[in-house]
């Protein structure tokens, strides 16, 4: 290719690119001619490398990159896309994919193409290991778990890699395809073709798979036209997979929030001149005023009391702000962990043993929580909390209430969250659900918000964290 | 101690596999091409990716390559403008005035003598931009800083160039190399992201780790050293909280180097694994599936 093809080239690659969803700035693309200007020899590896640097800013879009490259450099079929995130791309179903791919590999195989042969492998392994086998009746939980062997066999089952091979042999041998090259020779390389696909195809599949459970950000499953960011993820309807992810973000969130709180309490940090002292010390300088004193800010610590909802449809929530709050320990004097659905029961001492997630299966396995029938009932979990630790709560105790205030037409008791109020000396209410939805259906969010100190919608792990860090 | 600046600037990509190797560190091609449009362009290059897999050291490593200075800037949570750029000297300033005290001087001449480069601190971003030869800037964990960190920092990288009110704008004299890492605890802007090329690292594939072991301690096997690389690289797949790093892989190299160790027996693995895992709660994970991970090393 000559310089100024390679430019249009470029140029038409990245009007692909957006349309496949991804978002490239009028500089990128400058940067993206200048990096072809530099690239001295031309070799496809770094070729797609310098445009993936160059394009592509976010983990996210790296396999939507691939993808498109794979395609429009090489000829090999987009990767499927499901239904929601279309865009304006032309999908194909599953199976175009895979009749279409089998067709690029048979002619690569045949024409002894390893280049070729190693990108179909690639965006082969991609298809495989993105979960789209999931559509044919498994759920991706069970398949995430799964090794890269599994992979690579299903891989090979979708294009029929083997019978495919002894077709072609067996064709070569027939004396079907022409050519000047000698049939031994042929047949040589035809094996040495499926061995390269066989071998790419395994690190490709082992380079997705493998790392999978590690990864920062999850591969979107699907190509998805604005992926979305791990703490803007609403607990209510996270997936399996990024629940885990959130996990993870949780443990750098709660690091963070320590040091942003410790940093409050730290001495002298937002604290006025502390006159008099300054002076004081001025005097063995000679009267200059080198050391600054600070006034030393009187915070007190709050008690802490989290009152956690753990019922199905609000228990991630609960279950991510157990984590956090139990991180932060540090920060507060105490921290007293209640975990109801229509029973309430203590969970500090079981948090100190194991991280939320099992605490709250061990409460609930225990069946401490629930006497009835299995639905929440916070009245009736606020009305023990209030005589059961009455001698523990004190004028100086916050006390954190987290669920989504649907009672299920039981008695709110709006007199213990009335009691409550009064021992205490602040109520926050967390809710899952947006505020939209409140006070919709079994809803009790307004009667017992007058009650509280304030009421908050937290359905990311962002809110999550910004609520926290005032506490 | 100064290492003379070779001043060559790599022509090719490959050339960049090459000097890097020479400094110890080995490179793929994406790597390796990252970092050469990043020099090439003049941009910033935003490394993310799991933690160990060598962000840090790569930036290290190729202040070492191409012998320029690394300044470091290490990011956390409260950096500010004054630790990051500059600050005046105020108690030098302070022993100034009290020295001057008897010249008959006026406030003028005073001022100019106080807010003078003498007086100046220069933290890592000033000391990068106003180092005369070429640096290696280093803004470390950039996801440990604050939003509004982020947003001075972008103004300081797109220009290279800083205004100190008493001073004027001080303009970069060579324009640094920077590399920014970032674990990925928040995200980064959008538009911090736009102003920078961009640098996905994994953990190394099975044989450029190997690469990196045998380079790393050159005394050892290289059957061992694939064994060891095929023991961590099992261990990342396990859902473990935190994944051995590529320095644990080395670390734990050498130390099955000086137990003269042949080959990874269960015995063995037992008494080293405290090189590679670090929590309690993974300890107790990786224990019972020791059998499994000595046959894989083995194998």
């Amino acid at each position: 290719m000559s310089k100024k093809g390679v430019e249009g080239k470029v140029i038409e690659f990245i009007g692909e690119l957006r349309k496949a969803g991804v978002n490239v700035t009028v500089s990128e693309t400058i940067d993206a001619v200048r990096a072809c200007v530099h690239l001295s020899d031309f070799d496809l590896s770094v070729f797609k490398f310098a445009l993936r640097s160059v394009l592509i800013k976010n983990e996210s879009e790296l396999p939507i990159f691939d993808s498109v490259f794979n395609s429009f450099f090489i000829g090999l079929p987009l990767l499927p896309v499901d239904s929601e995130g279309s865009g304006e791309i032309h999908a194909l179903s599953p199976n175009e994919f895979a009749s279409e791919i089998k067709q690029i590999i048979r002619r690569a195989l045949l024409d002894g193409d390893s280049e070729l042969l190693s990108s179909a492998a690639e965006t082969l392994a991609m298809y495989a290991s993105n979960g789209a086998f999931t559509a044919q009746g498994e759920s991706g939980a069970i398949s995430l778990s799964r090794g890269p062997g599994y992979y690579v066999f299903r891989a090979l089952d979708l294009i029929n890699f083997r019978e495919m091979v002894s077709s072609l042999r067996a064709e070569l041998a027939e004396g079907k395809r022409g050519g000047v090259m000698p049939l031994q020779m042929r047949l040589d390389e035809l094996e040495s073709g499926a061995e390269i696909f066989e071998r790419e195809l395994v690190l490709e599949v082992r380079k997705r798979v493998a790392p999978r459970s590690k990864r920062d950000d999850n591969r979107v499953d699907t190509i998805e036209k604005q992926p979305l960011r791990i703490d803007e993820i609403e607990f209510t309807s996270a997936r399996t997979d990024q629940i885990e992810e959130m996990r993870r973000l949780l443990a750098g969130i709660s690091r963070m929030l320590a040091a942003k709180i410790a940093r409050k309490y730290a001495k002298g940090t937002g604290g006025k001149i502390d006159f008099r002292n300054t002076l004081r010390h001025s005097v063995s300088y000679g009267g200059a005023p080198f050391d600054l004193k600070f006034k030393k800010r009187k915070r007190s610590k709050p008690d802490l009391y989290v009152l956690c909802d753990i019922s199905g449809s609000v228990r991630n929530f609960s279950s991510f702000t157990l984590q956090l709050v139990f991180s932060l320990q540090a920060q507060f004097r105490s921290v007293r962990s209640f975990v109801f659905i229509d029973r309430i029961d203590e969970v500090t001492e079981t948090f100190r043993l194991c991280d939320a997630s099992e605490a709250i299966e061990r409460a609930y396995r225990e069946s401490r929580v629930v006497d009835g029938d299995g639905h929440s009932d916070v009245g009736r979990a606020l009305e023990q909390f209030v005589e059961g630790f009455s001698d523990e709560i004190s004028p100086r105790s916050t006390v954190l209430i987290l669920s989504d205030a649907r009672n299920n037409s039981k008695d709110p008791r709006l007199d213990a969250m009335e009691r409550l109020k009064e021992r205490t000396a602040r109520i926050y209410w967390l809710n899952p659900e947006p505020q939209s939805r409140w006070d919709t259906g079994d809803s009790l969010m307004s009667e017992y918000a007058p009650y509280c100190k304030s009421v908050r919608e937290c359905r990311n792990l962002k809110q999550l964290a910004e609520f926290v860090s005032k506490l | 101690m100064k290492m003379e600046n070779r001043a060559c600037e790599p022509g090719r990509v490959e050339e960049i596999k090459e000097i890097m190797k020479l400094s110890g560190y080995i490179c793929d091609d994406a790597i390796a091409t990252a970092i050469f449009l990043s020099v090439k362009l003049g941009k910033p290059l935003l490394i993310e990716g799991p933690a160990g897999v060598g962000k840090t050291d790569l930036a290290k490593a190729y202040s070492l390559a191409v012998g320029a200075p690394l300044i470091r800037l290490q990011c956390y949570e409260g950096l500010d403008e004054a630790k990051a750029l500059y600050e005046w000297n105020y108690k030098k300033q302070l022993l100034k005035i009290q020295a001057d005290r008897h010249e008959e001087r006026t406030w003028d001449d005073i001022e100019d003598d106080l807010f003078s480069e003498d007086f100046l601190l220069p933290r890592p971003l000033l000391k990068a931009i106003t180092s005369p030869e070429r640096a290696v800037l280093l803004i470390d964990e950039v996801d440990k800083s604050d939003v509004e960190f982020e947003a001075f920092l972008l103004e300081v990288l797109s220009d290279f160039q800083v205004s100190i009110p008493e001073l004027g704008t001080i303009k970069a004299r060579a324009i640094p190399y920077v590399f920014i890492t970032s674990n990925r605890t928040r995200d980064i802007s959008e538009a911090l992201r736009r102003r920078c090329l961009y640098l996905y690292m994994e953990f190394p594939s099975a044989e450029r780790e190997i690469e990196i072991v045998r380079l790393k301690v050159p005394e050892i096997r290289e059957e061992l050293a694939s064994s060891v690389v095929a023991a961590v690289r099992y261990l990342r797949t396990m859902d473990l909280r935190k994944a051995p790093s590529i320095s644990e892989t080395i670390d734990w190299a050498r130390a099955l180097c000086v137990l003269g160790c042949e080959v990874i027996s269960e015995e063995v693995l037992e008494n080293t694994l405290s090189l590679l895992i670090k929590e309690q709660k993974d300890l107790a994970r990786v224990e019972p599936v020791l059998k499994i991970i000595t046959r894989r090393a083995s194998s």
